[in-house]
C-alpha cells in the first residue's frame, strides 16, 4: 500500500487528518502543507507507525 | 436582539479555494454571490462589527442578512454575520451535532471551503485527490502521495 492522507471533512467543515502507510515522522512533513492552509483547527492523531524508524531509503517529502 | 456573531472555527486564507467553493454552493442551489468592499447587510444598518465595508461579502440573494469576511492581521478572513431570524442558516446550516449553533449555521461554506483548500493545496504537491462523499454532507479527501 502506498503513502496516503485520510481527510475527513463534516459537514460543518470540522477536518481530521490521518496517514497511512507512512514510516516515522515523514507523515507529518506530509501533511504539513495541508495543515498550514487549514490554519490549525484540524485535529491530528499519531498513530503507532508515526514512532516507528523510517526505514532506510525511504522518501522523505521536503518541502511542497 | 439581533446581533453580529464572529467564527474563527475555519481560516479560510485560500482566496481561491473561497471563490470555488461558492461556485460549488451556487452549484447546489444557493443563491449567492462574492462582493468586495462592501458593507454586509445585518439587522440594523449600523450594526457593530458589520458597519464598515468587509474585504469580501457572501452576499446571500435569498436572505436579509449576508457573510462579511473582514481580514485578519493573520491573513485569515473572519466571517461575521447576524444570525437573527435563521436566514444564514437557511442557506447555508447544517446540523451537526457537538457544533456550535455559529458554526453549524455557515456549515456548508466551512465544508466546501475546506474541501476545495485542502484538494488545491495537494494537488499543487503533485498529489492525487479523490473525493468520497459521506453521510450527512462530511466528505473525504484520499490523497495518494
Amino acid at each position: 500500500m502506498g503513502e496516503e492522507i485520510i481527510v475527513d471533512i463534516s459537514a460543518a467543515g470540522n477536518v481530521n487528518l490521518e496517514t497511512r502507510g507512512f514510516k516515522g515522522a515523514s507523515c507529518a512533513k506530509a501533511t504539513e502543507q495541508i495543515e498550514i492552509v487549514l490554519g490549525g483547527g484540524q485535529k491530528k492523531t499519531k498513530k503507532p507507525e508515526y514512532f516507528a524508524p523510517a526505514t532506510t531509503g525511504q522518501r522523505t517529502k521536503l518541502t511542497f | 436582539m439581533s446581533h453580529t456573531t464572529t467564527i474563527d472555527a475555519v481560516e479560510i486564507k485560500d482566496l481561491n479555494a473561497l471563490r470555488a467553493a461558492i461556485n460549488e454552493l451556487k452549484s447546489n442551489g444557493v443563491e449567492c454571490d462574492l462582493l468586495e468592499n462592501a458593507v454586509p447587510r445585518a439587522y440594523y444598518s449600523n450594526q457593530q462589527g458589520m458597519n464598515t465595508p468587509a474585504d469580501l461579502v457572501l452576499k446571500l440573494h435569498d436572505s436579509r442578512y449576508d457573510v462579511g469576511l473582514y481580514k485578519q492581521d493573520n491573513g485569515a478572513y473572519q466571517p461575521r454575520c447576524d444570525l437573527w431570524g435563521g436566514d444564514i442558516a437557511r442557506n447555508l446550516g447544517v446540523q451537526e451535532k457537538g457544533v456550535d449553533t455559529a458554526q453549524n449555521a455557515l456549515g456548508k461554506l466551512f465544508n466546501t471551503y475546506s474541501i476545495h483548500a485542502v484538494t488545491r493545496k495537494a494537488v499543487q504537491q503533485g498529489y492525487r485527490v479523490q473525493r468520497v462523499a459521506k453521510e450527512n454532507g462530511a466528505v473525504q479527501l484520499r490523497i495518494a502521495v
